[in-house]
């Protein structure tokens, strides 16, 4: 119980700061066109990011999106406003012994050039604590955190499927 | 216990492979798996509480005219569950008029959480009414027994009493049932809505009357 509640105001805490880290980066940098945060070439493209739309009471989510970068680099993190959700974690889904197994991985390896999914069945986003369902139409601002290629911010759309 | 039901989980994958290379021969190539012994769950049933009531017991069978998809999963998970009833909820859309003819239930592998009206609601957000059933039972016996006879399963993450951010494992297969209780089709996850529309219709040649 410790443990949940600890990781999870520690997770909000950084979800936080990196709203706030945003906020900052935008005020500083006009020139930057949101590029690396370590100066270097490394670039991950994201392609096609969407969130489900969440059925009513539904109190979590998934986003979902391709991912290819330009070197290798880590998706570290992920998150998304707290008037979205109280939390955005990095899960995989897995078959263990016949069983899907939803576990947190934390991060997702992008090897150079190669095309990562993130979608139904297998690596997603999941969001915990929905304030309010998810609707079609709607877009879901998520803050990407890569080892090299640094923040990303990208608009996910609301829709079914 | 659980490793006489993952080989047994095993073996009948393995048959169903050989079943499924067999479906070719008459016409529809099936996206589901078709076993050689078809699963019998027609004496099986769960508590229905749709609505929010607690309702009599749903045995597994499709209503006349009618087939049965059975899913078991849990209204708090946020990858499978949503993603296989958004494909049935569109299979259903693309199969138009026929559309009603295809029911799903899904019975809660967290009843802990998902209350009756809980699950009841996250199905009507899916379904129109009367073409869901929600199913739900308190006693675990009851459930394994049921999961156990559609070689199922489902394990919930081990949390602290009151904690309520927790996973379930769970198995992520569509049954399809026909009136008598017998499996005639399993979807393994990640069967899209367009497949399922398209063994729907098959079905419904093979096993409805027009």
């Amino acid at each position: 119980m410790t443990t949940t509640l600890t990781r999870r105001s520690l997770l909000a805490a950084v979800a936080f700061t990196t709203v706030l880290g945003v906020g900052l980066a935008a005020c500083g940098d006009d020139d930057d066109d949101g590029g690396a945060a370590s100066g270097g070439t490394a670039e991950v493209t994201v392609t096609d990011p969407w969130a489900r739309t969440s059925p009513m009471d539904a109190k979590t989510g998934a986003i979902y999106m391709t991912l290819e970068a330009s070197e290798a680099d880590t998706l570290t993190g992920a998150s998304v406003d707290m008037s979205v959700a109280m939390e955005a974690q990095i899960h995989e889904t897995k078959d263990v012994d016949g069983e899907m197994k939803m576990s947190e991985v934390g991060k997702i390896e992008l090897p150079a050039g190669e095309a990562v999914d993130l979608k139904p069945g297998g690596y997603h986003i999941m969001l915990m604590g929905l304030k309010s369902p998810l609707e079609e139409g709607q877009t879901v601002k998520v803050t990407l955190t890569f080892d090299k290629a640094g923040e990303k911010v990208v608009d996910a759309a609301v829709r079914s499927s | 216990m659980r490793r006489t039901r993952l080989f047994v989980a095993l073996a009948t994958l393995l048959l169903s492979t050989s079943a499924l290379t067999a479906c070719g021969d008459d016409g529809h190539d099936y996206h589901g798996i078709q076993r050689d012994s078809p699963l019998e769950v027609v004496d099986y049933s769960l508590p229905e509480v749709t609505g929010g009531g607690t309702g009599g017991a749903f045995p597994f069978k499709a209503a006349p005219g009618t087939l049965l998809a059975v899913y078991f999963g849990y209204t708090t998970c946020p990858d499978l569950c949503p993603t296989t009833m958004t494909d049935l909820k569109q299979a259903k859309e693309d199969l138009g008029a026929d559309g009603s003819k295809v029911r799903v239930a899904m019975a809660s592998v967290d009843p802990d959480r998902d209350a009756p009206a809980v699950l009841s609601n996250y199905l009507s957000s899916f379904f129109p009414a009367g073409e869901y059933h929600a199913l739900r039972t308190d006693d675990e016996t009851e459930l394994a027994t049921v999961m156990d006879a559609f070689l199922a399963s489902a394990t919930i993450e081990p949390h602290e009493p009151g904690d309520t951010d927790y996973l379930v494992s769970h198995t992520g297969t569509t049954y399809v049932i026909d009136e008598n209780g017998t499996v005639v089709l399993e979807w393994p996850f990640g069967v899209k809505a367009e497949a399922m529309a398209d063994d729907f219709r098959a079905l419904f040649g093979e096993l409805l009357s027009p």
